[in-house]
């Protein structure tokens, strides 16, 4: 007999708790329900996140999250640099001042990932040439860089603040500069014909694309180093007043 | 009887876990986004080639450099002889004699334009054989400053050198060297 009670015990608890968990789902389901009437609709600024690539102060690039839904636009840099008929110019600064807007309606962190490289068909990068002469005037500021993550190709900076809904980064870099050293590197080709041996002589950079990417990472502050590292895979620590900073990473 | 109790107890803990699992879950989703943009130009490389050019009247000889290439560059001009030769330059404004030796051009030489208004004239002396007097002219490419205009003639790098990547036979030979 009281092995019976026990049994409806457990049976009751168990009713309980898929009662519980029932009620978990149709709580969220009522609340759709009743979310509209008939004479008006209600807007609700739920929390969505957004951020927009700024190049010399204009958007090329954003993503947001918009009624339920993303709002996409994805743009092209470095279109003005040259005028019409401009040949590009090593030695010469370009303006390309870089900086990210927070397009949302939540604060959050940001970050930049810019790849550089050397292209002859505008699809694979060339290996064997230098990312290093594409320069870069890196601003500094409230911008520091992970060294850890660095590469001839890659550099990874993040924004120290919290980017409040509205708000601009400081620019990341200002200028753009390919090194005059491009036109120093020649390839010599010694060709044996019939008459004698021919030497072809080329600049190794001549009729190569220089190529420049900035990808722009945003993540909430709330339980900001946790996000961080869910999202971005970096170990994070925020100060008080809301400082991100990585462990063993530097300044510019 | 106790037995019955811990199983109760475990299995309504299995439920509370169950339950706080479905809570949790969307907790660990975090409110991320990305954007990307890329571009980028072509760059345009050439060799600079300039023409010398010579003209001899009693014993002045003109010299002119021609830019017959595509890119613009800077020119100099130096003029070997025998000790005993007398060379007296002339040269208009466009033309500053440096402290090696050479006679640089002030402006950068543009493709298609040519630099003149330089003369040596040459005092032979007593000497009565034949004797050579070898005018040399050099170019460098113009170089340019961070705001894009051309640096001036004394910025001008003439030591600059071509870091040269053979292919073909040298490279072979110097393989088989190594």
């Amino acid at each position: 007999m009281k092995r019976k009670k026990s049994l409806n015990r457990t049976f009751l608890l168990f009713a309980a708790s898929a009662v519980l968990l029932l009620m978990s789902t149709v709580g969220s389901t009522r609340a759709a329900l009743t979310y509209r009437s008939e004479n008006y609709d209600m807007k609700f600024d739920v929390s969505s996140i957004g951020v927009t690539l700024l190049e010399n102060g204009e958007p090329v690039s954003r993503r947001d999250y918009v009624d339920d839904g993303w709002q996409e636009e994805t743009g092209e840099l470095l279109t003005e640099m040259l005028g019409e008929d401009e040949s590009l110019v090593p030695g010469r600064s370009y303006e390309e001042r870089l900086s990210v807007r927070n397009s949302g309606s939540i604060d959050s962190y940001v970050r930049v990932t810019l790849y550089r490289g050397w292209t002859k068909d505008g699809e694979n990068m060339d290996t064997e040439l230098s990312p290093g002469l594409i320069g870069l005037d890196l601003a500094g500021g409230d911008w520091f860089e992970d060294p850890s993550a660095a590469t001839s190709e890659r550099m990874v900076f993040y924004y120290r603040n919290i980017l409040q809904s509205g708000q601009e980064t400081s620019p990341l870099c200002t200028a753009l500069r390919i090194d005059p050293a491009v036109a120093r590197k020649v390839s010599e080709t010694r060709t044996e014909t019939a008459e004698g041996t021919v030497i072809t002589t080329s600049f190794a950079y001549d009729g190569y694309r220089f190529y420049l990417k900035a990808e722009v990472d945003a993540v909430q502050t709330h339980n900001a180093a946790e996000a961080v590292k869910s999202a971005w895979g970096v170990d994070a620590e925020v100060a008080e007043d809301g400082t991100l900073s990585l462990k063993s990473a530097s300044g510019l | 009887m106790k037995n019955e109790q811990k199983k109760i107890l475990g299995l309504t803990a299995a439920a509370f876990l169950l339950t706080a699992g479905v809570c949790v879950r969307p907790a660990l989703a975090y409110f991320t986004t990305h954007v990307s943009a890329s571009g980028g130009h072509e760059l345009q490389l050439d060799f600079t080639t300039t023409v010398p050019k010579e003209e001899v009247r009693q014993w002045v000889k003109y010299l002119a450099v021609e830019n017959t290439g595509t890119e613009a560059c800077y020119v100099r001009v130096k003029a070997f002889a025998g000790e005993d030769i007398g060379l007296t330059w002339t040269a208009d404004g466009n033309w500053a004699e440096g402290p090696d030796g050479y006679w640089y051009y002030r402006e950068l030489v543009v493709p298609g334009s040519t630099a003149e208004g330089i003369s040596i004239k040459v005092d032979k002396g007593i000497r009565e054989e034949d004797f050579n007097v070898i005018v040399v002219q050099e170019c460098a490419p113009a170089s340019y400053g961070e705001d894009g205009e051309p640096l001036g003639w004394e910025q001008a790098d003439w030591t600059g050198k071509a870091d040269v990547v053979k292919d073909g036979a040298e490279a072979e030979d110097r393989g088989n060297e190594g």
